[in-house]
């Protein structure tokens, strides 16, 4: 009797606690929407015009366009009589090949022969991924380019980069030739 | 995720029984979280005969979750208002309830124009009894002045549940019913509703690439820079007034900050290297953004009102694309230090890497829900790139595109229950947004060019609502 009893006082008991429990989240269920009441209880005709009270801001630097560089046509490499060469790259990848080792090799003899001559090396990418990852894998193409050249005896303040990412590509096809073809470190005379 | 109740509501053509079933199958899908099953449980069991007339809905981020529905009735005309003018506030609100993800919206009569909304509403279906909350629109237009009044009331009972009035200038009117929509969607579920969020992206302009921003349905177009160069990356501010973005019209990608209200632009960093993938603190209060300017790509916080800069990663490797916790507390970006680009989460301070368990090879652009639950991002599958999300709490991987093409970018509403992404899977890139389990795909953009969408909070600056001078 005793041992029958037992665990059915338990039984009750636990079902006494899951009422209990269970009522709980019934009141939380009925007092848990006290924010759309409130939404409800606004005066009826409370017009949400919006009201304009902008504190006054602190001045902020307003950009001014660039002022066109003041360099004369002798004084830019533009007119120097010599080209440079691009380099590729694998996909997803700034590593120099060994193909684009021999043209920065090429390149910096170039540039050692020509001391007044400036360059900006473009970091370029195929359109795949996305433009935020593909202008710093621009930036790193850029840069590999760069710092090798400057390895090789090339006056580091010869040669910029920037990175324009996949917004300049040379053949906006879909194939492989063309990404190949936009996967690439250019150098522009400045 | 987040079970919550609507209010509860009495529905006559509904019988308990199927009421039970489905509550029973919505306990089945919630299988793995127990805490929620023992919750139904309770709910199941006590509300046996005390709710023997009333039905609970219930709604989660299931597949089962539903909508609720409400009948719009014919606006009501004053004044120099048109018929013409009554359609097309009931159109732009059932547009917008529906794409709230909460609430199935019926015209009271058959004269939907709008596809998007008839597909939606032939999925579901119409409900078979009388719909019991009801929306009545009254529209004014004097000069220049355009007043809409929309009332929610209960048909049954005839009691007015809201009833606000908007004013604004006539050009303004889907504005002011978007804010209406927001209204009916809070004050029926609690959310805040998308219907005043706008989204911005950049698409081809002349030579270059310029920042241009929308509804976020897709209408009202406009150009936010004539700047011709190139411009990338937009990201929103918190008050939905500035947009920050690269730009290189300097000759070197910097980031600069547009307001929208004064039309001024003023430089945010002005450095060597690269500046990209701006992204907004929830609290307003910092940029997160990439830079090369220490000469690897890296994470930079810089701080609005000190000025000051904190470096978050050190890493040779590329270390992009940064996304905010909606705590703030966190930070998920990309990174290629395995070898190529994966996901990883670090504290806002740049401590606690760790890296996301997301088995494919490829990923890429994550974007941190403001639910907080969920990191959507772009994965490089084999035909293209495809759109993915890693849930936090399961620790599983969906994906939500499936296209031959690529899509990308993706970014969530302010609310978390849409993504806008940018995809080509119509030819060229467009902008797209579908809802976060990836149906009700909706085609945004018409240009052909665009590509980085960044929508913004639900808010509009008070300057909106007035006439332009």
């Amino acid at each position: 009797m005793y041992a029958f009893s037992r665990p059915q006082s338990r039984a009750a008991a636990l079902f006494s606690k899951t009422a209990l429990v269970g009522l709980f989240f019934i009141s939380l269920f009925f007092t848990g929407c006290p924010s759309s009441k409130k939404a409800m209880q606004q005066p009826a005709n409370d017009p949400i015009e919006p009201v304009v009270t902008r504190e006054p801001e602190p001045e902020v630097p307003v950009y001014k366009p660039p002022v066109e560089e003041t360099r004369s046509v002798s004084e830019t490499s533009a007119n120097l009589p010599f080209v440079l060469q691009n380099i590729y790259f694998e996909f997803d990848r700034y590593d120099l090949t060994s193909e684009a080792l021999q043209t920065l090799a090429d390149n910096a003899r170039v540039l050692k022969a020509h001391p007044e001559a400036r360059v900006v090396i473009e970091g370029h990418c195929d359109e795949r991924g996305t433009v935020e990852y593909n202008l710093a894998l621009g930036d790193k193409r850029a840069k590999a380019a760069r710092d090798y050249m400057i390895s090789l005896g090339v006056n580091s303040a010869q040669v910029l980069t920037i990175s324009y990412g996949k917004e300049r590509p040379l053949d906006p096809s879909e194939t492989e030739n063309a990404w190949a073809k936009n996967r690439r470190a250019e150098f522009a005379k400045k | 995720m987040n079970a919550r109740f609507f209010a509860p509501q009495r529905h006559q053509g509904y019988s308990r029984r199927v009421f039970l079933c489905e509550l029973c199958a919505f306990v089945v899908k919630l299988g793995c979280c127990q805490i929620r099953a023992v919750f139904c449980f309770f709910i199941f069991f006590f509300t046996g005969d005390a709710f023997a007339q009333t039905e609970l809905r219930l709604r989660s981020e299931t597949k089962t979750f539903a909508r609720m529905p409400v009948a719009l009735k014919p606006s009501q005309l004053r004044d120099q208002a048109t018929q013409e003018l009554g359609q097309r506030v009931v159109d732009i609100l059932e547009n917008d309830l529906w794409t709230s993800s909460v609430i199935a919206a019926y015209q009271a009569e058959a004269r939907r124009t709008n596809g998007e909304t008839q597909r939606l509403e032939l999925a579901l279906g119409r409900p078979s009894g009388p719909i019991r909350l009801a929306v009545q629109t009254k529209i004014s237009l004097q000069q220049k002045k355009l007043t809409l009044e929309g009332q929610l009331y209960d048909t049954n009972t005839n009691k007015t549940l809201e009833q606000k009035i908007y004013r604004g200038c006539p050009e303004n009117l889907r504005l002011l019913v978007h804010a209406l929509a927001d209204d009916i969607v809070n004050s029926l579920s609690g959310e805040k509703g998308i219907a005043r969020s706008r989204i911005a992206f950049t698409a081809a302009a002349g030579n270059g690439k310029e920042i241009f921003f929308m509804e976020y349905d897709g209408s009202n177009l406009q150009q936010a820079t004539t700047l011709k160069s190139l411009n990338l990356t937009p990201a929103w501010s918190n008050e939905g007034r500035e947009i920050v973005f690269t730009s290189y019209q300097r000759g070197n990608p910097d980031l600069f900050v547009l307001d929208l209200i004064r039309g001024n632009m003023s430089y945010l960093i002005k450095d060597h290297g690269l500046h990209s993938a701006p992204a907004w603190s929830p609290d307003g209060k910092k940029i997160a953004f990439t830079s090369t300017k220490d000469g690897n790509a890296e994470i930079y916080v810089i701080d609005l009102f000190t000025k000051t800069l904190q470096r978050l990663t050190q890493h040779p490797a590329i270390d992009a694309s940064p996304s905010w916790s909606p705590t703030g507390r966190e930070i998920v970006f990309t990174s290629d230090r395995l070898g190529n680009p994966q996901l990883f989460v670090m504290d806002a301070e740049g401590t606690n890497l760790r890296r996301l368990a997301v088995e494919m090879s490829y990923n890429d652009s994550p974007a941190w829900s403001p639910r907080g639950d969920k990191i959507a991002f772009v994965s490089r599958a084999a035909g293209g790139f495809d759109i993915f999300v890693y849930d936090i709490i399961t620790q599983s991987v969906t994906q939500l595109t499936n296209s031959a093409r690529t899509n990308e970018d993706p970014v969530w509403s302010p609310d978390g229950y849409r993504l806008a992404f940018s995809s080509t899977r119509d030819g060229r890139s467009d902008i797209y947004s579908m809802m976060w389990d990836g149906s009700d795909v909706r085609r945004l953009t018409f240009k052909g060019t665009c590509t980085s969408p960044a929508w913004s909070l639900n808010v509009r600056p008070a300057e909106d609502f007035l006439c332009k001078p």
